[in-house]
């Protein structure tokens, strides 16, 4: 969800205004991906988002796909909380974007494939 | 078919060191570098042996071949008198006699200033460094607009192949002077073709020294001339004495104008033979004779009244700095950042003639030329600036380019390693401090996190900084969200320093499971 940032000019303006609100906000825009992909191969736990060296991220090799914005996102947080702690209630965006309908928080309703390879 | 050939190579060379400056793109492969690498101050500057060597073997041979062909200004001056020939159908030039003592003061004058740390008159006159800046502040803008105006054109039409860039100011004074050069040079060459290469270029005068004891030179094959003095009109050094049969060597470009216009073969450009030296040494050759010309006295007033000026501002300057002192809110640097690989102001200093190469080339923008923060000795020097955008932590762009060294080729690790500046955190401007809002964008684009973050109130968190970690990259102060001073900048240092970076232990963190 937090890609969708990209699109404007002055992310600064999100930033000065309940950020949490405004990207749930613009995932509301008209054109919606098809396909949502978060890529969980190396993620980062500290000194984000530039990182020092190699003691800041894990080799945690997940990828999620999935047609909905917010479950991917939630499945994401989720995976995360594994290496470092990520409550959900933190992740505002996520509930909000419930909340407007872009999607569902809730894993147990959804189809989800687990794959290991 | 000698003058084609110098034609051929010297639009070559020049368009190809022109568009070196201008490209934005990146399309020009990197090896292009080497023209700027074999220019002759550059080359002097940073000791390189093998191109010094080879200019001088090469000018000790062939004359100045290097004026007439390789120098970029050389060109500019053709192309100027090129033009002046097409719009005045009857243009000739006249010989007129060496002005010794005027080109030997200024070479003097020149290296006098430089010893003493004023490398300014040096870049001043240096003819790749002005061409250099030509490009940079009165070329480049025109380009980058008509990119800028294509982009529009294409993307009308749905071609999307260009993009839109920034045109930046780049400071008032190396504009004016890049301009004022242009004028003073195009206006001399308009009249009177090479009058710069002979009156105040320093390497003019170096290499027209050497070109005295080349062995292949233009001569007059004495029992075909009847002194018609076609030569003479066409040579744009205004050496050759056609009456007299005489060329002064120290002062020809090796243009070969007057071969190619005597149409009774009576100009070769040959070896050395033994007879024919008894019979250019019978005649006569310079005499030095002070010639009042209004325009050398006003060149010499110009030169010196900048010098003056410039020295008692500087001091001026430097009287106000230290009285100053850093208020409450407002931030001003007190010492510029040099670019990466300056290793000091005094090395660089030294060394830098502004050719604003560094300016151009810098992909982040974060180069540009300083007035007075180097000292009147340092302007035009550049220095960085974060008005739009950080230097990048991985890029070794202009220590890589610098054709003199006074950058001095670092590696990617021995980037990381440099420190430009040291960070300095204002509490009071701080956002977190002042609204209570949460922020931490300074520490988000901290390379070595020298900029950390620690609890503050509640759940905030505000920037902790360790000094001795930063490297100097500017990106706390560029993303800094404060209006109207920035909460944290980073303070020049008069000498980089080398910082050690702890290796921190990489924790074997497994991730077996979903999580969800």
């Amino acid at each position: 969800m937090k890609n969708y940032m990209g699109i404007v000019w002055d992310r600064g303006f999100f930033h000065a205004n309940d950020l949490q609100q405004c990207i749930a906000d613009v995932c509301t825009y008209a054109k919606r991906p098809v396909l949502n992909v978060v890529d969980a191969y190396r993620l980062m736990k500290t000194s984000g988002p530039r990182g020092k060296s190699d003691a800041d991220v894990v080799l945690s090799k997940g990828l999620f796909i999935s047609q909905d914005i917010v479950a991917v996102d939630t499945a994401a947080a989720n995976f995360f909380n594994q290496a470092r702690e990520m409550p959900l209630d933190k992740v505002g965006h996520l509930a909000k974007g419930e909340e407007l309908g872009v999607g569902t928080m809730n894993l147990d309703k959804l189809n989800i494939r687990r794959v290991r390879i | 078919m000698l003058k084609k050939i110098r034609i051929t190579v010297s639009v070559l060379l020049f368009s190809l060191i022109t568009l070196y400056f201008l490209d934005f793109a990146g399309f020009l492969p990197e090896s292009i570098g080497v023209l700027t690498d074999i220019q002759f101050i550059p080359a002097l500057l940073a000791l390189d042996v093998v191109v010094l060597v080879a200019l001088i073997i090469i000018t000790l041979i062939f004359g100045r071949v290097y004026c007439s062909s390789v120098c970029p200004m050389g060109i500019y001056q053709d192309i100027v008198a090129w033009l002046s020939k097409k719009l005045k159908k009857k243009k000739r030039y006249t010989y007129s006699r060496a002005k010794t003592i005027l080109r030997w003061s200024i070479l003097g004058a020149t290296l006098v200033a430089f010893l003493s740390g004023f490398t300014f008159l040096l870049g001043l006159l240096d003819p790749y460094g002005a061409y250099g800046r030509f490009v940079t502040h009165l070329f480049r803008p025109a380009y980058l607009a008509g990119n800028n105006l294509l982009e529009t054109v294409f993307t009308s039409f749905n071609n999307y192949s260009l993009y839109k860039v920034g045109i930046y100011s780049l400071g008032v004074f190396s504009l004016i002077t890049a301009l004022i050069t242009l004028l003073v040079i195009g206006f001399l060459a308009w009249r009177n073709g090479r009058t710069y290469c002979n009156t105040i270029c320093p390497v003019g005068t170096t290499l027209g020294f050497l070109s005295r004891f080349s062995l292949f030179k233009i001569r007059f094959v004495d029992e075909k001339c009847n002194s018609c003095g076609l030569c003479s009109m066409k040579c744009k050094a205004s050496c050759i004495d056609s009456k007299n049969k005489v060329i002064d060597h120290d002062r020809c470009v090796t243009c070969f104008n007057c071969i190619e216009v005597c149409n009774r073969n009576a100009m070769k450009y040959t070896l050395v033979g033994p007879k024919k030296q008894e019979a250019v040494e019978a005649i006569p050759t310079y005499t030095y004779i002070k010639e009042d010309k209004p325009i050398d006295e006003s060149k010499r007033r110009f030169l010196s009244a900048t010098l003056i000026t410039s020295l008692t501002a500087g001091k001026l300057l430097a009287q106000t700095a230290t009285g100053s002192v850093l208020s409450k809110r407002e931030l001003k640097r007190q010492t510029p950042i040099a670019p990466p690989g300056a290793l000091s102001f005094d090395h660089f200093r030294e060394k830098c003639i502004s050719c604003h190469l560094c300016v151009s080339k810098c992909p982040s923008h974060v180069i540009k030329p300083a007035f007075l923060e180097y000292g009147p000795g340092g302007m035009m020097q550049p220095k960085l600036y974060f008005d739009h955008g950080f230097c990048n932590y991985d890029c070794t762009v202009c220590c890589d380019i610098c054709p003199t060294d006074a950058l001095v080729k670092l590696t990617r690790e021995e980037k990381h390693h440099t420190q430009m500046g040291k960070v300095n955190f204002i509490l009071e401007n701080c956002i977190v401090y002042y609204d209570e809002t949460n922020c931490g964008a300074c520490s988000e684009h901290c390379p070595t996190q020298a900029v950390y973050m620690v609890p503050y109130k509640g759940s905030l968190t505000i920037p902790e900084t360790n000094p001795d970690i930063c490297v100097g990259c500017g990106g706390c102060e560029y993303v800094c969200p404060a209006v109207p001073y920035k909460a944290i900048y980073v303070e020049g240092l008069t000498a980089h320093n080398t910082i050690e970076i702890k290796q921190e232990k990489v924790e074997e963190v497994v991730i077996d499971d979903f999580g969800f």
